[in-house]
C-alpha cells in the first residue's frame, strides 16, 4: 500500500488524540458510524497535506466535528428513527454500556453549541481557550454554552421526564 | 447525576482506524470541503510556563517537605529502622495487630493504591475466603463514613466487587501515648464477588444478601488494634498534630495577599468541591473590589494529569447545590499532597451564596446569556487576581505563591514573595459593579424586545447565546442585538440590507455583524457571501413567513470584504435571483 508522505508524522498525533477524538465526536454526534467515518476522514485529510499543518492535532480536531457535522446534516436529511437505546452499540457492534447510551441520549437534547461546548470542555478535556478555538467562537461563550449544558444535562440524567426542555436560558 | 458524567464513555474502546486511516490517505480520492478549517497554532504557553512551572516546583517541594522536616527536628522519639509505609511524614506509622478470623499479609500496599489516598496505609489479606484490605489513615480522608459498595467491569464483565465500611478509630485502638493523628480512621473492603450485580453503583446489589458480608466488614473494624512498628520505628507523629491533616485538611494556613484584607475562615462551601472531586480542602473567603472570592487548597486528584503551575481554566458553573451560579478558577502548586491544589471562586450575584443545602436555598436564577457573560468576564478577572495573590503559608514560613506564570518567569518573587511585581495592589483594584437589575426577573434592555417599538416578528442569535430580536412596527421591520444597537428597515425591498454591528462580548472590540433584509418572491434558500464566497460561520435565520431574513456574520464589518451584495438569494432549483 502506497502510505502518504505525512502519516509518520501523524502516528504520534494518532496515539495522543484518536480516542479522545473518537470518544467526542461520538459524545456529540450520538452515532459511531459517523465518528468511525468523521476521525478516519479528517486523519486521512492532514495525512494528506503533510507538513503544511503547523498544528496537525489542532486541525483534525477542528476537521473531524465539521465532517461529522456534514454527516450529521445528511442523515437529518433522511427520515430516521429517534436513536433507540441500542442503536449506536448495534449499529457499530461495539459494546457500549447502558449508562453511557443514556448519556449519548441525552447529550443528543441539547442544542448543537451547548453539546459541543460541554463535549469538548467536559468530555475531552479541553480548557474553554482551546474549546473556544476549536469552536470558532469565544472562550466566554463556551463557558456559558457548556455551563448551560451541564445544568440540563443533570435534569436529563436524574430524571429524563421532567428535564426542561430546553428554556430559552439554554438556548 | 454523577459528578462527571463523561467518564461513562472512558470504558467505550474506539476502533482501531490507523489502517483505515492509511488507506485513505494514499487513496486518489477528492478532499472534502476543508480548506477552511484553520491551521491554529497551538495555544497553550510555551517556553515561559516551562520555566516557570519548575521554579515553582522547587518553592512548593521545599515548603511542603519543610512540615517533616520541622517535625523530624522537634518530635522524633525514635529511630526509624523498620520497613515503614512509603510517606513518613504524613501515613500513619503504625502496624495493623492481627485480626481474628483474618489472614492478613506482610506486605504494604503501595500508597497510590490505596482507597483512602496519600494519607493511609494499607495491608491486605482474606477472610472467611474472600480477599480483604484493611487501611488507617486521617479521617478526613474518608469520603463518607459507614458502608459503601462498588464494582468495576471492564467491557460489560464484572472484574471486581467490594464492599467497604469506613469509620473513626477509637482511642482504644490505637497504641497508648500514640495519639496519632494519622492513624484515627479505618477502612476494611471485603471482595462482595456474587454479591453485587454486574453494573456499577449501588443499585445493582442486593441488600440483604450483602449484610452478612457487611456486618463483617463492622467487626473486623471495630477489631483493628494498632501497634508501633517491629524493630523501633517512628512512635510520634512527624508532624506536629495542630498543622497536621487533623480533618484531612490541608495543614497549611491560607494568607491573602498584601492589600487583600483579612482572609476569613470558612467552612467547605456547600457545593464546593476542590477541583471537581471531594477531596479534602481548607476554605477562606476575601472581599476584594467589593465582590467575595473563596478560596480553597487541598490534595489535587492525580487523574487530572495536574501540571504543576497550570491553570484548568475557569469553570462556570450551575453549581453543584442548587441556586448557585460559580465561576472557578485554579491551578496546581505541586503534584501531588494535601496542598497541591488551589481554587478560588466567585458567585454571580445573581444568587446568594448558599449556606446550606436545605431546602430553603433559592430556586436558581435564570439569567440571560448576555449578561452571564458580561459578568462572567468580570469575575473570571477578579478570581484571576485572587489567583495570582494568594499565598499558601506553610509552618516554617515558607510561602508558596501559586503562580505568576502568565507574566513569565522573571516575574516570580525571589522569596516569601506576596504577588507577582508587577501586579497590581489588589487594594487598589477598582470596585467590580453589576448593573443594578442584574438578575432581575426581566432581562434589561436590550436585548429585551418589550420596549420596542412594535411585535417581535421572529428571534435569531448571536455570539451563540446573544439574542437578535426582529421587530414589526411603525418604523418598519426592524432588527435589535446586544449592546443596544437598532437597525430600521421601512420597505421590503430586496435590494435594501439593515446591519448593526455586535462586538466581540470578550473583548468589546468589533466581533461581527447582523444583517437584516427581505427576501424576493420565490426565494428558497439565503445566503451570505464575501468575496471569497460563502462566509464561514455565518447563519441565516428566515421568518416563519419567509419574507424577511436574518443573518448573523461573526466576523468584524472591516475584515467580511463586502461586495455590493453580499447576499444571494436562490430560487428552488438553485438558480440565483437578480436584485
Amino acid at each position: 500500500m502506497t502510505t502518504s508522505p505525512g502519516l509518520d508524522r501523524l502516528r504520534p498525533v494518532y496515539e495522543e488524540v484518536h480516542a479522545r477524538l473518537w470518544r467526542a465526536v461520538l459524545a456529540w454526534s450520538g452515532s459511531a458510524e459517523v465518528a468511525d467515518e468523521a476521525v478516519a476522514e479528517a486523519f486521512a485529510q492532514a495525512a494528506r497535506r503533510g507538513d503544511a499543518l503547523h498544528d496537525p492535532a489542532a486541525w483534525i480536531w477542528r476537521s473531524a466535528f465539521r465532517i461529522a457535522a456534514g454527516d450529521l446534516a445528511r442523515i437529518r436529511r433522511e427520515p430516521t428513527e429517534p436513536l433507540g437505546d441500542h442503536e449506536v452499540a448495534q449499529r457499530s457492534g461495539l459494546a457500549i454500556p447502558g449508562e453511557a447510551i443514556d448519556l449519548l441520549r441525552a447529550l443528543q437534547q441539547l442544542g448543537d453549541q451547548q453539546r459541543r461546548a460541554v463535549v469538548l470542555t467536559d468530555g475531552a478535556g479541553f480548557p474553554a481557550p482551546e474549546a473556544a478555538a476549536l469552536m470558532g467562537t469565544t472562550a466566554a461563550t463556551v463557558r456559558v454554552q457548556a455551563s448551560r449544558a451541564r445544568r440540563r444535562l443533570r435534569h436529563l440524567l436524574a430524571d429524563p421526564e421532567t428535564a426542561p426542555q430546553t428554556p430559552e436560558a439554554d438556548r | 447525576m454523577s459528578p462527571d458524567p463523561f467518564r461513562r464513555l472512558d470504558r467505550i474502546d474506539p476502533p482501531e482506524q490507523w489502517d483505515e486511516i492509511t488507506r485513505r490517505a494514499a487513496a486518489s480520492g477528492v478532499d472534502l470541503d476543508l480548506g477552511a478549517v484553520p491551521d491554529i497554532r497551538p495555544r497553550r504557553r510555551a517556553t515561559a510556563l516551562v520555566a516557570a512551572a519548575a521554579a515553582i516546583a522547587l518553592v512548593a517541594g521545599i515548603a511542603i517537605a519543610g512540615v517533616g522536616d520541622a517535625g523530624d527536628e522537634e518530635e522524633h522519639t525514635a529511630t526509624t529502622t523498620a520497613p515503614a509505609p512509603a510517606d513518613e511524614g504524613t501515613t500513619c506509622p503504625f502496624a495493623v495487630e492481627s485480626l481474628p478470623g483474618v489472614a492478613l499479609d506482610e506486605s504494604i500496599v503501595p500508597p497510590h493504591d490505596l482507597a483512602l489516598g496519600q494519607d493511609a496505609t494499607s495491608r491486605e489479606g482474606t477472610v472467611d475466603g474472600r480477599s480483604l484490605r484493611v487501611t488507617v489513615g486521617v479521617p478526613g480522608a474518608l469520603a463518607s463514613e459507614g458502608h459503601s459498595v462498588g464494582s468495576a467491569t471492564v467491557d460489560g464483565e464484572q472484574t471486581e466487587a467490594w464492599t467497604t465500611y469506613r469509620a473513626p478509630l477509637d482511642a482504644g485502638q490505637r497504641p497508648e501515648g500514640a495519639a496519632d493523628p494519622r492513624c484515627t480512621a479505618a477502612e476494611v473492603a471485603i471482595d462482595a464477588t456474587g454479591f453485587v450485580g454486574s453494573g456499577e453503583g449501588n443499585d445493582t446489589f442486593d441488600g440483604e444478601a450483602l449484610a452478612p458480608l457487611q456486618d463483617r466488614a463492622e467487626e473486623i473494624l471495630a477489631a483493628v488494634r494498632l501497634s508501633p512498628p517491629a524493630e523501633g520505628g517512628t512512635t510520634t507523629s512527624t508532624v506536629p498534630a495542630e498543622q497536621l491533616a487533623l480533618d484531612g485538611d490541608c495543614p497549611f494556613r491560607l494568607e491573602p495577599a498584601v492589600g487583600t484584607g483579612p482572609l476569613r475562615p470558612i467552612d467547605r462551601p456547600p457545593d464546593a468541591n476542590a477541583q471537581r472531586s471531594d477531596r479534602p480542602a481548607t476554605w477562606g473567603s476575601v472581599t476584594v473590589a467589593g465582590v467575595e472570592v473563596l478560596v480553597g487548597v487541598g490534595e489535587s486528584d492525580p487523574q487530572r494529569n495536574p501540571t504543576v503551575g497550570d491553570r484548568t481554566g475557569y469553570e462556570g458553573g450551575g453549581g453543584q447545590a442548587p441556586g448557585t451560579d460559580t465561576l472557578e478558577g485554579s491551578g496546581w502548586v505541586a503534584e501531588e499532597g494535601p496542598c497541591s491544589f488551589v481554587s478560588a471562586r466567585a458567585y454571580l450575584p445573581a444568587v446568594a451564596r448558599p449556606e446550606d443545602t436545605s431546602s430553603t436555598v433559592p430556586e436558581p436564577v435564570e439569567l440571560p446569556s448576555s449578561e452571564v457573560i458580561l459578568v462572567s468576564q468580570r469575575l473570571e478577572w477578579l478570581v484571576d487576581v485572587v489567583l495570582d495573590a494568594v499565598v499558601v503559608q506553610g509552618p516554617d514560613q515558607d510561602d508558596l505563591v501559586l503562580d505568576c506564570v502568565s507574566r513569565g518567569p522573571d516575574a516570580l518573587p525571589t522569596s516569601g514573595g506576596t504577588r507577582c511585581p508587577q501586579d497590581p495592589d489588589p487594594a487598589t483594584l477598582p470596585p467590580v459593579t453589576f448593573p443594578d437589575d442584574f438578575g432581575e426577573a426581566e432581562p434589561p434592555e436590550p436585548p429585551s424586545p418589550a420596549a420596542r417599538p412594535g411585535e417581535v416578528y421572529f428571534e435569531a442569535e448571536a455570539w451563540d447565546g446573544f439574542p437578535i430580536y426582529v421587530t414589526r412596527g411603525e418604523r418598519g421591520v426592524c432588527v435589535t442585538a446586544h449592546a443596544g444597537s437598532e437597525s430600521c428597515s421601512g420597505g421590503a425591498d430586496p435590494k435594501g440590507l439593515s446591519m448593526v454591528e455586535v462586538p466581540d462580548p470578550e473583548t468589546g472590540e468589533p466581533g461581527g455583524v447582523v444583517l437584516l433584509g427581505a427576501r424576493p418572491a420565490g426565494t428558497a434558500s439565503t445566503e451570505v457571501r464575501s468575496a471569497n464566497g460563502p462566509v464561514p460561520g455565518a447563519e441565516v435565520t428566515v421568518a416563519p413567513d419567509g419574507q424577511w431574513f436574518v443573518a448573523w456574520v461573526p466576523i468584524p464589518f472591516t475584515e467580511l470584504g463586502m461586495q455590493p451584495w453580499p447576499v444571494v438569494h436562490r430560487d428552488a432549483e438553485g438558480t440565483e435571483i437578480p436584485l
